[in-house]
């Protein structure tokens, strides 16, 4: 089974990658939206999770994320946002849009492994 | 309304950096960072060999934070930000590892400015320029520059911001 982290810093991927890690799950990665829709269009049955950036060029997080929740193929994998967008309106929106969980950077990689815990519903 | 004298930039806007700066690097970098001062300058030059420059634009106004580090602090840094070795950050790392500081720490940043403001500051996606020596061009002049120095395990890096009010 396979996480997929959608960012366009490579340094937060990597941070990420070693959460999934943690966790036995397989890594998949995307700069933008839009390479995380064509990686879905592949791979949508395999993957449980998907982390996702907001600011991001060539697809931005939100548009994604709409794109993502009226495709019958996706819409039931979890998205959790990870992202700087703190701002109270961002994060209504995002929810509003079918994110089950917000993640504000900066974060710790502890932290982050709980989150994605809690987020698939799994044992501790 | 606040108007603010022109060649200065507001205490909240500085403290909003210090302390995005002090916890971004605490959470993500685990790193303890002191803040050693600020001046303020008429230049906008990067003090180090590898910069970060972010632009941010709200109500109040506009203006551009910049992140220079030496190259040993920012292969230091990141090597703390991915838990491995220095030996083993490449130059992509540092470069990818330096613009997304200037990301978080200027999103951190404009959380706490925002408060209150109906229109939340809105940010560019990150710039890293490397090199010693290196210059950035086109910023307009005679604006407010701060420079604050951090510390970190006896080395120094700045965070700029020039700012233009409204």
């Amino acid at each position: 089974m396979k996480i997929l982290s959608v960012d366009d810093s490579a340094i937060i991927r990597k941070i990420i990658c070693g959460c999934v890690d943690v966790l036995g799950y397989d890594f998949l990665e995307a700069e933008n939206g839009q390479q995380a829709l064509d990686i879905l269009s592949d791979q949508y049955q395999d993957v449980q999770l998907i982390l996702l950036d907001w600011n991001m060029p060539v697809m931005d997080g939100y548009e994604t994320l709409t794109k993502l929740k009226a495709d019958d193929r996706f819409k039931e994998i979890p998205v959790m946002m990870v992202t700087t967008e703190s701002e109270k309106t961002n994060i209504i929106a995002a929810m509003k849009a079918g994110a089950k969980h917000y993640v504000v950077k900066p974060f710790s990689q502890e932290d982050l492994t709980s989150r994605i815990v809690e987020c698939m519903g799994l044992a501790v | 309304m606040t108007t603010q004298a022109a060649g200065t930039i507001d205490a909240e806007l500085v403290n909003a950096f210090m302390n995005a700066t002090t916890e971004v690097l605490g959470t993500m970098a685990q790193t303890e960072v002191n803040f050693k001062g600020a001046k303020a300058e008429t230049d906008f030059k990067p003090t180090g060999d590898i910069s970060s420059v972010i632009g941010i634009t709200g109500q109040k106004g506009s203006g551009v934070v910049m992140l220079s580090f030496p190259i040993n602090v920012a292969s230091l840094i990141v090597s703390r930000l991915l838990g491995t070795t220095e030996a083993q950050v490449t130059s992509e790392d540092r470069c990818d590892g330096i613009g997304e500081l200037a990301n978080m720490i200027s999103g951190n940043a404009k959380t706490k400015m925002s408060a209150g403001d109906e229109e939340p500051y809105k940010l560019s996606l990150p710039s890293v320029i490397l090199g010693t020596g290196h210059s950035i061009s086109g910023h307009p002049n005679n604006q407010p520059n701060l420079i604050m120095v951090f510390g970190v395990d006896e080395e120094d890096f700045t965070v700029q911001l020039c700012f233009k009010y409204n």
